[in-house]
């Protein structure tokens, strides 16, 4: 077939699936009828910070840190270390911080708004309440309105609700955690964050206490603008555990809103913390995340991290290993489509001597987007015994897209084992070919060799999201060209 | 003390000791322009807060300009540094040895003086061959890049022109030492290798000091290879400990070109090495291996660059270290494979050994690849001996004392095995043992 005429049959089959996916976003709807109760104005000074602490009725002190974070907000230079413009470009003026669509967090799912309740439908939240939801913990614009939580949980004494409620019923374990693992000033978006944080996920295990089935939340952005702070802290006590989960998506907009979490976890001695996180903000959404977990004596804490959607996310989920034992893992897979930036990595930093972790990245550029690893290893002066390994792998589908790779370790002491190593290649001509001559199209053929790269990641999900994800993937990789 | 009085080190360097300079050296109109150029941008970048000595983590090479200096007095080129055709490189082609000041009188085998190649001082190729000085000193590094490459446009007298006329193939290496011998701060070696169509040539470049007194190396290489040229380069970092040293090397690959380059640090009580790799034309190929030797409170830092702007160009880098007593080691190595580099193989590993718990490196392989027909792979590891290795070492009867030895040979000798040819690698290998008694 001459070349023109394949560009043509490539470019109609293009807008045929654009047709179907709509803009290649399959949750791409969004309400218009919901009433919004609340609705700060725009933009972000002292006042808000003050409307927003008086709204949610919270203790002096939390107002004092808001205070505090917000100043050091201001204070702070933007972070200039991504070789792009964009984090510039946000217009902070343009933004709402804080909203919530029903005053208070509802109980059953017989009391969530209908235009919400129509919104959970089409991401199948009932479904899987249906099946075996531990606790759903559904953020809607900036507050959580649905929230269950199974009784065996309650019984067990977990503790799985929004922290708006945990500050209000649990102020003393709240106030004992509440950033000591992210502090106020560790960077400008943490800040931020600090200041004007609505909604998010607590979390307490007990002593002991194994939660057999993983506590989920459903995260959403939706208004025009709109930002998104919530702010999650897990605490597993001693030699429990405990898996969460946490998914999004987003309707599209066309301007850009700001997605910039925190999230805490702390795994006291013994216990286990898995945060799988599957992340599918519309391209139009800064996702500016920090993340990071204490692990103690013999502890661990496991990070899988998806990044699919937004604009640009700037995402390194951290490990400290504190205690003498503890052990980490950080496996992540990024796809950055057409402009699209995931700017992702893994930190590490060992405290304690005879401890591990292993980093796993993977990630796929395709029409133009970018992919970055950006890694941390650090082993502390006279700390000994330590193995950390890291691993990249980057699939590059098509001219124009771009990958890149900087991990940085610093080792201070000899009897230690650091390693790193990154692959970056775009799909083998031989695989492609294999596959063609089984009589698979080219392009069933590429998406069975991405599923295949993926195939470590997903193996590490709970079925349903390993589903949707591939689902996800199926999206993206349509209309891919050769 | 020394009839030299301790001052700042930048309080060595003056606009009218440039045009001093400028004078003695004969600057034809460009080349002092060139000159001045990077005396602008010494006084522009020393007042700028961004000083950008080219250093990523040495605060020696940030702090430098303001420290107090005495550089003792003026020696002579010490016996053994003179000029020979033979010794631990075998028999030479062509043997230079140059100070701050004297030149000791130039060697080069008539039969490769005959094929045109020329092997020159600088100052010598100014006089002689003008058009190659202008055509390509400085083509590679811009005398305003960074601190100390505009203090080294500045000051530019010492060093050489190696030219390999096409085709020519000299089987014997060409080796050159610059002897930083006192009485002043800085020392500004320059090498300019050209290297025509389809030449062959091994090149030996060495950085020494005649006595114990400190100063700052601040030396540049390019090296400029034509289409099918094939090169190895290889350079000798030997200062005393109490010298720091800053050194830039530059290269350009036409078509097909092969290029290997050496770098061994092993002197110097800070050093910073810049190598960088430009592949421009289709088809070339590098291989860029480096060696840091620490001990003490040794600090040394090496940066890579593999630029690949042609098509179908392999690189491939392995920087070692190996470390004793409280040194430090960092490596800042960069892959980027540009839009035109389609199908280009490179790849980057930097292997680290800490042999005592003092000792801290730290390592940043990045990869920055924006064209998708590639395959790129950067690996990099820090850690002490494999402990299974010492074990198998000892269940053979080999005492522990040794162990440490044969591991350490066996982990240095790696970067020998890469070199083109059995006699290079043999006498690397003598050299790198004879380093190693020196640690002890």
């Amino acid at each position: 077939m001459p070349t023109e005429d394949k560009t043509a049959l490539r470019e109609e089959l293009k807008g045929q699936v654009k047709e179907i996916v709509k803009d290649d976003y399959a949750f791409g709807f969004h309400d218009d009828d919901i009433a919004y109760t609340f609705k700060s104005r725009k933009g972000l000074d002292e006042k808000i910070v003050r409307e927003i602490s008086a709204l949610k009725k919270e203790p002096a002190w939390m107002l004092e840190r808001r205070l505090q974070a917000y100043k050091t907000f201001v204070r702070y230079p933007m972070p200039n270390f991504l070789s792009t413009n964009a984090l510039n470009e946000i217009d902070f003026n343009n933004i709402y911080y804080f909203m919530r669509a029903s005053d208070r967090a509802e109980k059953s799912w017989a009391d969530v708004p209908e235009g919400v309740k129509r919104t959970f439908d089409r991401l199948g939240v009932p479904e899987a309440e249906r099946n075996f939801l531990a606790g759903v913990s559904a953020q809607y614009d900036s507050e959580v309105v649905y929230h269950s939580v199974k009784e065996e949980l309650t019984k067990q004494g977990v503790l799985f609700m929004d922290m708006d409620t945990a500050l209000r019923e649990h102020e003393d374990i709240v106030r004992k955690y509440f950033g000591t693992v992210i502090p106020t000033g560790d960077n400008k978006f943490a800040a931020l964050n600090t200041a004007v944080w609505s909604g998010g996920s607590f979390v307490y295990v007990p002593k002991g206490v194994e939660v057999a089935i993983p506590l989920q939340a459903y995260f959403r952005i939706n208004t025009d603008n709109m930002g998104q702070f919530e702010r999650t802290l897990i605490i597993a006590d001693e030699g429990s555990k405990v898996h969460y989960l946490e998914g999004c998506t987003a309707p599209t907009y066309s301007e850009h809103a700001l997605h910039s979490a925190v999230v805490e976890l702390i795994a006291m001695k013994g216990a286990t913390i898995r945060y799988t996180t599957i992340q599918n903000w519309s391209k139009n959404v800064y996702n500016l995340v920090t993340k990071r977990a204490f692990a103690y004596e013999n502890a661990r804490v496991e990070w899988i991290d998806g990044n699919l959607g937004s604009f640009l996310t700037v995402k390194y989920p951290a490990i400290y290993l504190k205690g003498e034992g503890a052990s980490g893992e950080v496996m992540s897979v990024a796809f950055a489509g057409k402009g699209q930036h995931q700017d992702a990595g893994a930190r590490i930093i060992a405290f304690a001597p005879n401890t591990s972790a292993t980093v796993t990245s993977k990630s796929i550029s395709k029409d133009g987007g970018r992919t970055s690893y950006r890694g941390l290893v650090r082993v502390m002066p006279g700390v000994a015994k330590v193995h950390i390994n890291t691993v990249c792998d980057a699939l590059l589908m098509d001219e124009g897209s771009r990958s890149d790779t900087y991990p940085t370790m610093q080792v201070d002491e000899k009897d230690v084992n650091v390693g790193h190593e990154a692959t970056v290649s775009k799909i083998g001509d031989e695989q492609l070919f294999y596959l063609t001559s089984r009589g698979i199209s080219a392009d069933e053929a590429r998406l069975m060799i991405v599923n295949g790269f993926m195939e470590p990641f997903t193996k590490e999900l709970p079925l349903e999201y390993a589903v949707e994800l591939r689902r996800l993937m199926e999206l993206e990789m349509e209309g891919g060209i050769g | 003390m020394t009839a030299t009085a301790t001052k700042s080190f930048r309080e060595f360097f003056s606009a009218a000791s440039v045009e001093r300079r400028s004078d003695a050296f004969g600057d034809p109109a460009w080349l002092k322009a060139r000159r001045l150029a990077g005396w602008q941008a010494w006084e522009r970048l020393l007042a700028s807060e961004d000083r950008r000595s080219g250093s990523r983590w040495l605060k020696a090479a940030e702090a430098q300009p303001d420290q107090a200096l005495d550089p003792g007095a003026r020696l002579e080129i010490p016996a053994e540094l003179k000029p020979a055709l033979d010794g631990e490189w075998g028999p030479l082609a062509g043997a230079m040895t140059y100070g701050c000041e004297a030149t000791e009188p130039v060697l080069l085998d008539p039969e490769a003086a005959g094929e045109g190649v020329l092997f020159l001082t600088l100052a010598e190729a100014l006089r002689t061959r003008p058009d190659l000085l202008e055509r390509h000193l400085f083509s590679r590094t811009a005398p305003d890049e960074t601190l100390y490459a505009a203090l080294h446009a500045a000051y530019l007298g010492q060093g050489a022109l190696v030219y390999i006329p096409k085709n020519v193939k000299l089987e014997r290496p060409l080796r050159l030492r610059g002897v930083h011998t006192g009485g002043h701060a800085g020392f500004f070696p320059h090498t300019l290798v050209v290297a025509e169509e389809g030449s062959e040539a091994t090149v030996v470049d060495e950085a020494h000091s005649a006595g114990e007194a400190p100063g700052l190396l601040c030396g540049v290489a390019e090296l400029v290879l034509g289409r099918n040229a094939r090169v190895n380069y290889i350079h000798f970092q030997n200062l005393n400990r109490t010298s720091g040293a800053v050194l830039r090397q530059s290269t350009a690959l036409a078509d097909d070109a092969r290029l290997y380059t050496l770098g061994v640090v092993a002197g110097g009580a800070w050093s910073t090495s810049y190598l960088g790799t430009r592949i421009e034309g289709g088809g070339g190929s590098v291989d860029l291996l480096a060696l840091a030797l620490a001990d003490g409170r040794q600090q040394m830092e090496i940066r890579t660059l593999q630029d690949h702007v042609g098509r179908s160009g392999n690189s491939d880098a392995l920087v070692k270290s190996i470390l004793r007593g409280a040194s430090r080691f960092y490596f800042d190595g960069v892959v980027k494979i540009f839009k035109s580099g389609q199908n280009t193989n490179a790849f980057q590993s930097n292997p680290n050994l800490l042999l005592s718990s003092d000792a801290r490196a730290e390592s940043i392989p990045t990869l920055e690849i924006e064209a998708d027909d590639v395959a790129c792979k950067h690996a990099a590891s820090i850690g002490g001996i494999d402990e299974d290795e010492k074990f198998y070492l000892l269940s053979r009867g080999i005492p522990l004392r040794e162990t440490e030895t044969i591991i350490t040979e066996g982990f240095a000798a790696e970067l020998a095995q890469r070199l083109p040819n059995e006699s290079l690698q043999e006498r690397f290998v003598a050299i790198l043992n004879r380093l190693a008694s020196r640690a002890g």
